[in-house]
């Protein structure tokens, strides 16, 4: 399991979109705190909110849209038939390689996360929000990470296209976002039903693939 | 080895193998011949519990294929046509990784690195940039390094020139070692002469090999 952990890593860290999701978000975060951090330069602002929370915003917006893309751009790009052939190869079920995909997965997608945290700081700096408050509001982003992991390892199991899958997961990705925070206040609880959700997501395609992925599709004549 | 018995296979409402019956002994090497490479390709498949035949039984290392196929395939390793488990990885590492999930651990360290550089092959080089004659090769390399009891490999074909030495240097360590061998190639291939026997998987062009056994009821 761990070898085929180890993989999966590889595959995604050796991937472009893994390093294009880090910098994006990297990039755009600072981008906006350069471009918003003094105020008063004629750019629209939301004045209600403190600079922190704008920046908040602004990144779960991005993250949004780029977790699943990142998420479906550095998986292996593998069919249903090479699951079976890797399970055949390597003697490991198929319910691992699903597993293991997902799981590396989501480690992938906390570090695009956590890619965020300087700008993050800084932001919480400029308004005085305090550390505790910046880090579990870190945490309900971290939660987006496994439902965007987990959305985009269930639309690869299911849907055929990968665009397909991908806009499927993101709209999926998007609308649980939105309505778990629109729903709950606290930050960790959005964390834990977001992490709640994926795991069990995650447990449903582990389970299927064991009987969907044993053998090969065939052809009908 | 192996004990098939009645085995049959259809796609759709064509027969691909009909009540294919023949047994295997452990340390064998047999090829599967004939023109029908669907036919040979399918029966590769069902040994490998990665298809299921329609009908028929099937045991492989005394353990029923069809009931228990996770258990079968940690006894087997193929190299084909297949896709290629070591995309986006290098030479070295891919054969690490077999190794490790295969359970393998070698004792000389330096082992993977000698038996790549006896196929030619640099230890970082990808996996996906390998020419085909080198990845089978490479393959060939992970199996002789595992030593599974059983090895099922589709489409045998000797690479040309230098290559083609190292390959039968390989494979024949692969049947020192005890290791069941089954492969599928074309009946009028010379590669059905390396084995011990040969099983005729469809009986469109008569074998030119001497010791050919017919599986009994093959279409």
């Amino acid at each position: 399991m761990r070898a085929i952990f180890a993989r999966e890593m590889l595959v995604i860290g050796r991937g472009r979109a893994f390093a294009a999701g880090v910098s994006v978000h990297a990039a755009l975060l600072g981008a906006f705190l350069l471009a918003w951090g003094n105020g008063g330069r004629g750019l629209p602002t939301l004045a209600h909110l403190d600079f922190y929370a704008q920046v908040r915003l602004m990144q779960s917006a991005l993250l949004v849209a780029l977790l699943p893309w990142a998420a479906a751009r550095s998986a292996a790009a593998e069919s249903r038939d090479d699951t079976v052939w890797l399970s055949a190869i390597t003697a490991v079920p198929p319910s691992h390689l699903i597993l293991a995909r997902a799981a590396a997965t989501w480690l992938a997608l906390a570090v695009v996360v956590a890619a965020g945290l300087p700008m993050v700081c800084l932001a919480a700096q400029v308004s005085l929000t305090p550390i505790a408050a910046m880090l579990r509001d870190e945490v309900a982003l971290l939660g987006l990470s496994a439902i965007a992991a987990s959305a985009v390892q269930a639309s690869r199991c299911t849907v055929e296209s990968r665009l397909t899958g991908w806009a499927v997961a993101s709209l999926a990705t998007a609308t649980i976002w939105a309505t778990v925070r629109s729903s709950v206040e606290s930050p960790i609880l959005v964390a834990l039903l977001l992490t709640i959700a994926a795991t069990t997501l995650t447990a449903v395609l582990t389970a299927g693939a064991g009987v969907s992925r044993r053998y090969l599709s065939e052809p009908s004549s | 080895m192996i004990r098939a018995e009645g085995i049959a296979k259809h796609f759709g409402r064509t027969p691909v193998l009909s009540d294919m019956t023949f047994h295997v002994k452990r340390g064998e090497r047999i090829a599967l011949v004939g023109e029908d490479g669907r036919a040979r390709r399918a029966m590769l498949r069902i040994l490998g519990t990665i298809m299921r035949p329609n009908t028929g039984r099937l045991e492989i290392a005394g353990l029923d294929a069809l009931e228990f196929p996770a258990r079968v395939r940690s006894q087997l390793m193929w190299v084909g046509d297949t896709f290629c488990a070591g995309a986006q990885m290098e030479a070295a590492e891919y054969v690490r990784f077999v190794l490790s999930v295969r359970g393998v651990r070698l004792r000389d360290a330096r082992a993977v690195s000698a038996a790549l550089s006896r196929c030619g092959i640099v230890p970082d080089e990808l996996m996906d940039r390998l020419p085909g004659g080198k990845r089978q090769l490479l393959d060939l390399t992970t199996v002789a390094l595992v030593r599974p009891p059983l090895f099922l490999w589709d489409d045998v074909m000797q690479p040309p020139g230098r290559d083609g030495g190292v390959w039968r240097d390989i494979v024949g360590d692969i049947a020192t070692a005890g290791t069941t061998i089954v492969c599928t190639t074309q009946a009028d291939s010379g590669i059905a002469t390396l084995c011990d026997r040969s099983v005729r998987i469809d009986r469109s062009v008569e074998p030119r090999h001497a010791s050919l056994e017919y599986a009994v009821g093959a279409r």
